[in-house]
């Protein structure tokens, strides 16, 4: 029988079937993967695979060899970091001529510009150690002045001297350091001024304060501008410099993008959701003591939850991302939507970053993904945003701010119903945007930056394929899946490096 | 992972140009086209099948190779086919 007036048999066409299926097997096979969760859990090295050349041995067999027999318990008192025990050996005069040189080898490196002991390497170490008298609960780690420390003029040498791009260059390095993921920063102009600084903190407004309005200024202490060289704060006020010129800097703490798939009324997106303020409870600080290390000044949060500026508006502003459908999230290029914000100002000269467009508010414009999801329906799924601030509950809405072109969510539906779910981050959660390193959503964001014809296409292909939320007993899966430190690639972004 | 690819692409394209060689024919622009679109689909489902498993969205695994993978076999078959049907007539 002719072969369908081909050349090529069926045989032969089986065979080539055979040999692509053996290339991608092969493919397959060199490729750590999971087919699925059900994989992750029944693997014995689910928590923690390593790599095929690590062979496990025997318990309490380590590859250093014990002799059990010759082993006593160890007296916590006994190490090499306690005076007593270095004067046992080596006696008191010696113990003591090694401490000076230590610190006159640290004041010289100072003093000397040496490289690796300079002003700004020492303000490193400084931003760090600050932070251990509030891990051992002596003081509160979070105040508007930031931790005691020591400036470049008390240790007898000139605060540190940059461009405002050499001083953006080391705030970014320093921040990510300490656990910022991004930084864009920004001048604070007259009009920064009177229009973007809060006039109230927030104070203990959301939190432990539940009394009448207004809430007393100890509560929510209010901002003002005085001329003085160096800002301060009283019980009821919080100052900044007038007449001192001041930037702000922005920052992104990313957060677990699984978790919050698992919302709404999800623990697991409740802690992935609180990680940020625990960050920024360690971060503050530490960046406080080292731009005052350079001999600088900043200015921060009372809580971890509270900033002098709306932390969106000055991230839209300094070019961290853009916009989104709901007016209180934000989408980052790189991070996605599950990313934690905060803002700091301070008097060491920055250089501005300058607002982006990657496509992702024009794409909001079309996705009305977030608005399905939101279980109280608190984010409007118009198509166009509007200047116009709708009623709330019959009543004005003084809960947003005039003068942006937004969607405008419903504030007070939307925190109610995060309270009555017990948490909830379904907007976020299911964004388009919350997506992993797979080099399809690289092209997806590449093409809706350039092309927005598509986008309507591609919100409907990102729910035909599958993303967005977790439901039912797949939220239990979280805790079998591999996931990286934080619950988020801090490489991502990132060029280079030895990661 | 993509070693292996390259190694397997590289030795069909090797093999091709060995069998246009030894059978003495040629393909024509168009065929050098849908076998081309139908190579780099193939590649994109490859990539984004195994990145998908990696970031344990199975369904989405599922989805390209149905939207990607599907189209990349038939028009590497079609390409495929027109050569074998047009030598046969010569």
């Amino acid at each position: 029988m002719p072969n369908f007036h081909s050349i090529v048999s069926r045989r032969d066409f089986v065979k080539a079937l055979g040999l692509t299926g053996a290339g991608l097997g092969t493919a397959a096979a060199a490729t750590p993967v999971f087919q699925d969760l059900d994989d992750v859990t029944a693997s014995p090295s689910a928590e923690w695979k390593r790599p095929w050349w690590v062979k496990n041995r025997e318990i309490d067999d380590p590859t250093t060899e014990i002799d059990w027999d010759m082993m006593y318990r160890s007296d916590g008192r006994m190490v090499g970091q306690v005076r007593s025990v270095q004067i046992k050996y080596l006696g008191e005069e010696e113990v003591n001529r090694r401490n000076a040189v230590g610190a006159k080898f640290t004041a010289d490196g100072l003093k000397n510009d040496t490289p690796g002991l300079k002003v700004r390497d020492q303000a490193l170490a400084a931003g760090v150690m600050s932070m251990l008298p509030m891990a051992m609960g002596m003081i509160p780690s979070i105040s508007f002045m930031g931790p005691a420390t020591a400036t470049p003029e008390a240790r007898g040498v000139a605060k540190y001297q940059g461009t405002p791009a050499e001083n953006s260059r080391m705030l970014r390095s320093a921040l990510i350091f300490y656990g910022a993921a991004q930084v864009g920063y920004g001048e604070v102009t007259q009009r920064y001024k009177d229009k973007l600084f809060r006039t109230f903190d927030k104070g203990n407004a959301a939190t432990a304060y539940q009394g009448a309005w207004p809430p007393p200024l100890t509560q929510c202490k209010q901002y003002f501008f005085e001329d003085v060289p160096v800002g301060y704060d009283t019980a009821e006020k919080m100052v900044f410099p007038a007449n001192v010129p001041l930037y702000e800097f922005t920052f992104i703490v990313p957060m677990s993008k699984e978790m919050f798939r698992c919302s709404p009324s999800s623990a697991l997106q409740n802690a992935a959701n609180l990680s940020r303020y625990t960050a920024m409870a360690q971060i503050q600080p530490k960046i406080q003591a080292f731009i005052k290390s350079l001999g600088y000044q900043c200015y921060g949060y009372t809580l971890p939850m509270n900033g002098a500026v709306p932390t969106i508006a000055s991230a839209v502003l300094t070019g961290l991302g853009e916009g989104a459908r709901n007016i209180g999230a934000f989408n980052n290029p790189e991070f996605g939507s599950i990313t934690g914000l905060f803002h700091l100002i301070t008097d060491l000269p920055l250089e501005p970053t300058p607002p982006i467009d990657a496509g992702m508010w024009r794409f909001c414009h079309t996705c009305t993904k977030c608005a399905d999801a939101c279980p109280w329906s608190a984010i409007p799924t118009d198509h166009e945003p509007s200047w116009d601030i709708p009623k709330l509950y019959g009543q004005e809405d003084t809960t947003h701010v005039p003068g942006k072109k937004q969607f405008w969510t419903n504030s007070v539906d939307c925190w109610l119903g995060r309270v009555q779910l017990g948490t909830c981050g379904a907007c976020m959660g299911t964004c388009t945007f919350n997506t992993g390193k797979n080099a399809i959503h690289d092209y997806v964001k590449a093409t809706l930056s350039t092309t927005p014809v598509f986008n309507s296409f591609l919100w409907q292909a990102d729910k035909a394929f599958g993303y967005g939320l977790r439901a039912g007993e797949d939220l239990e899966n979280w805790w079998d899946m591999p996931q990286p430190i934080g619950g988020f690639d801090s490489t991502c972004g990132i060029q280079g490096g030895s990661y | 992972m993509w070693l292996i690819v390259g190694l397997i692409v590289g030795a069909l394209v090797m093999g091709l140009f060995w069998l246009m060689k030894r059978n003495s024919f040629s393909l024509k622009w168009y065929e050098w086209l849908i076998g081309i679109v139908g190579l780099v689909l193939l590649l994109l489902t490859i990539q984004n099948y195994f990145g998908s498993l990696n970031e344990l969205e199975s369904k989405a695994a599922s989805m390209f190779l149905l939207v990607l993978g599907l189209p990349a076999l038939i028009l590497l078959a079609l390409s495929w086919q027109m050569v074998a049907r047009r030598i046969k007539k010569a």
